[in-house]
């Protein structure tokens, strides 16, 4: 069986017990039971799992930091990696290509030579990750941690271990390797995968480690800031109190306004429909068409097929009020429809007392429009004439009426 | 994206990380910050941020006709909540003997912050004559009154309610504005000079 089925088979068997996998990584640990004690044993045969308790099984500590890295979960003072052992090691490998180049022994060049160049990259993704995490916790200023005081330490640790990763990158950066690789050209391939896979990076850790450091400073710079902001409120306290008719002066008498005091008060934007266009008309439509039918309120309209009419019903009396002018109107028609000559309104209604609390010119409007609508049976066959006052403003348009005389056409 | 941040700061919104996250995160984007900052310089104003850099808001030009219009806004908005802020934060930070509440994020636990005013008379008292301040109705109970100058400072954007059923408030960007605030009240009438002086605050006219 070749080392690729080994890989194949290990994956397969992660596979198959994914659900449990999750499990244990999500809720830190897994019990044993009857159901899943064979896929456990499996699982611990292969080290995948490692036993906590007597039933309470854990993550191998690899696997749980590659599903760290995947989730991007971030655990309080994460360590990273430990570099200087990682220097350490490119410097073993040197060293040991360097002797089996001398020796002559082909073999144990290459697989040297692979090994340095895979443990340049891994070095490489490590700062990189570290790098990146380091970023995420200073942007979001320790979202996930609750307390100031923890954020305080936090904030010191991150910031230590920012200025640890410079270090290394400087030391990466600077003589401790390349010096070593530059000492032989035997060493040229080694030499030249290092420049490729790391040094081409220097300059944007460089660039990432001093944003990290920046944000990190300046929120140290806050915590030290928030004693002297605390005390400076206390005073302002304590003076309001001693002072309760204290009042923080006028904006008139400043020449130079602060910054704060430029803040616009602002007042919400509101948006409406230009209807004028084609796709707003149909978006509308298409609101007005998703709004449901409103339900038409039943009313009882009369007697319903089959049942009687009860007599409370039929003895019901229903009184229609009728408006003044209304009453005044019917009235003058049947008095004009009447009279021989063309009868004044005004008059006629001067001569009615009851109707004296209609003015004279509402009176004339309800007339004029009463006489041209149909509102009373009959109007049809009445002449109007309207009687125009001279106009006082000609040019307004508006037509003074002094009076309105009504008769029966011929 | 841009035409929310755009309309948020016209409405007068102050747009921090912990009330409006996606929006400081958009402007925390120097690109995007620049873009915002050339749209509002069109219409006389400009894109600022606090001090201490937790907070973005619209401000006018220093040049602009509506300048001292906006300033008299806001010295009458110092006069009507500044009081009030400056007697809750003291009040907070001595019942939770705590001065972090001063940072942009902290949390505020209601149940805790009772549980501490409700041990020291001298503290319910305070809450009292703040809650009296805040609105001069009569609230019943200390829990009531907290909850009243709670929601007050919610309205006016200093806090913002994180967990409605476990009553968590965090402290919003806009305290780092009240901060500029407070120090230029003290700088100005040297309010704090007076006091290391020892004088009593009360007898300045006389001396």
């Amino acid at each position: 069986m070749s080392a690729a089925d080994d890989i194949s088979g290990y994956l397969g068997l992660l596979s198959s017990n994914r659900d449990l996998i999750a499990e244990a990584y999500c809720n830190s640990s897994i019990q044993r039971t009857d159901e899943n004690k064979a896929a456990i044993r499996r699982l611990q045969q292969a080290r995948v799992l490692k036993p906590r308790n007597h039933d309470e099984f854990r993550l191998n500590t690899s696997l749980k930091r590659h599903l760290d890295a995947f989730s991007q979960r971030q655990r309080r003072y994460e360590i990273g990696a430990n570099y200087s052992d990682q220097i350490d090691l490119l410097k073993t490998l040197v060293d040991g290509f360097t002797t089996a180049s001398l020796d002559g022994r082909i073999a144990d060049i290459d697989a040297y030579e692979t090994d340095f160049d895979e443990a340049i990259d891994e070095l490489a993704e490590q700062i990189t990750n570290d790098l990146l995490g380091l970023r995420a916790v200073a942007e979001n200023r320790f979202a996930n941690v609750r307390t100031m005081a923890e954020k305080r330490r936090q904030n010191d640790f991150y910031l230590a271990r920012t200025e640890k990763v410079q270090t290394i990158i400087e030391t990466l950066a600077g003589d401790a390797i390349s010096g070593l690789l530059d000492e032989s050209p035997l060493l040229a391939s080694l030499h030249t995968s290092y420049q490729q896979q790391l040094m081409g990076l220097v300059n944007g850790w460089r660039s990432t480690c001093l944003e990290v450091t920046a944000i990190l400073k300046a929120f140290l710079f806050s915590f030290r800031d928030i004693d002297a902001a605390a005390g400076r409120i206390r005073t302002f306290a304590y003076y309001m109190r001693s002072n309760p008719e204290w009042t923080p002066p006028d904006e008139d008498g400043l020449r130079v306004l602060p910054e704060w005091a430029l803040r616009i008060p602002g007042s919400p934007i509101r948006s409406l429909p230009d209807l004028s266009c084609s796709r707003t008309r149909e978006a509308l439509e298409d609101v007005a068409l998703a709004i449901p039918a409103s339900t038409p309120i039943s009313t009882s309209n009369g007697r319903t097929a089959g049942s009687l009419q009860t007599e409370g019903d039929s003895d019901q009396e229903i009184h229609l009020q009728i408006t003044p002018a209304r009453l005044a109107f019917e009235r003058f028609y049947h008095a004009a429809m009447a009279a021989d000559a063309p009868l004044s309104a005004l008059n006629w209604k001067r001569q009615h007392d009851e109707f004296s609390a209609i003015e004279d010119a509402s009176w004339l409007v309800y007339l004029l429009d009463a006489a041209q609508s149909k509102i009373v049976r009959g109007a049809g066959r009445l002449q109007v004439h309207r009687e125009e006052a001279p106009a006082a403003y000609s040019l307004t348009g508006n037509i003074s009426i002094k009076d309105v005389r009504l008769w029966k056409k011929d | 994206m841009f035409s929310t941040v755009v309309r948020a700061l016209m409405a007068g919104d102050v747009i921090c990380a912990v009330s409006s996250p996606d929006l400081f995160a958009y402007l925390s984007d120097a690109t995007n910050a620049e873009d915002v900052g050339a749209y509002l310089q069109r219409i006389d104003l400009k894109l600022a941020q606090s001090q201490r850099g937790s907070a973005y808001y619209a401000a006018c030009l220093a040049e602009s006709t509506e300048t001292r219009k906006v300033a008299k806004e806001n010295f009458k908005d110092v006069k009507q909540v500044d009081r009030p802020l400056v007697f809750f934060m003291d009040l907070l930070m001595r019942a939770m003997h705590n001065d972090d509440y001063l940072m942009p994020g902290s949390v505020i636990e209601a149940s805790k912050l009772m549980a501490s005013i409700d041990a020291n008379p001298s503290f319910r008292n305070e809450l009292q004559t703040l809650a009296i301040l805040v609105s001069p109705t009569n609230d019943g109970t200390d829990r009531a009154r907290l909850a009243k100058v709670l929601k007050y400072f919610v309205g006016r954007g200093y806090l913002y309610l994180s967990n409605p059923e476990r009553e968590l408030y965090q402290v919003t960007g806009k305290i780092e504005l009240f901060r500029e605030v407070v120090d230029f009240l003290l700088e100005h009438d040297s309010i704090a000079q007076v006091i290391d002086d020892g004088a009593p605050v009360n007898e300045q006219a006389l001396l």
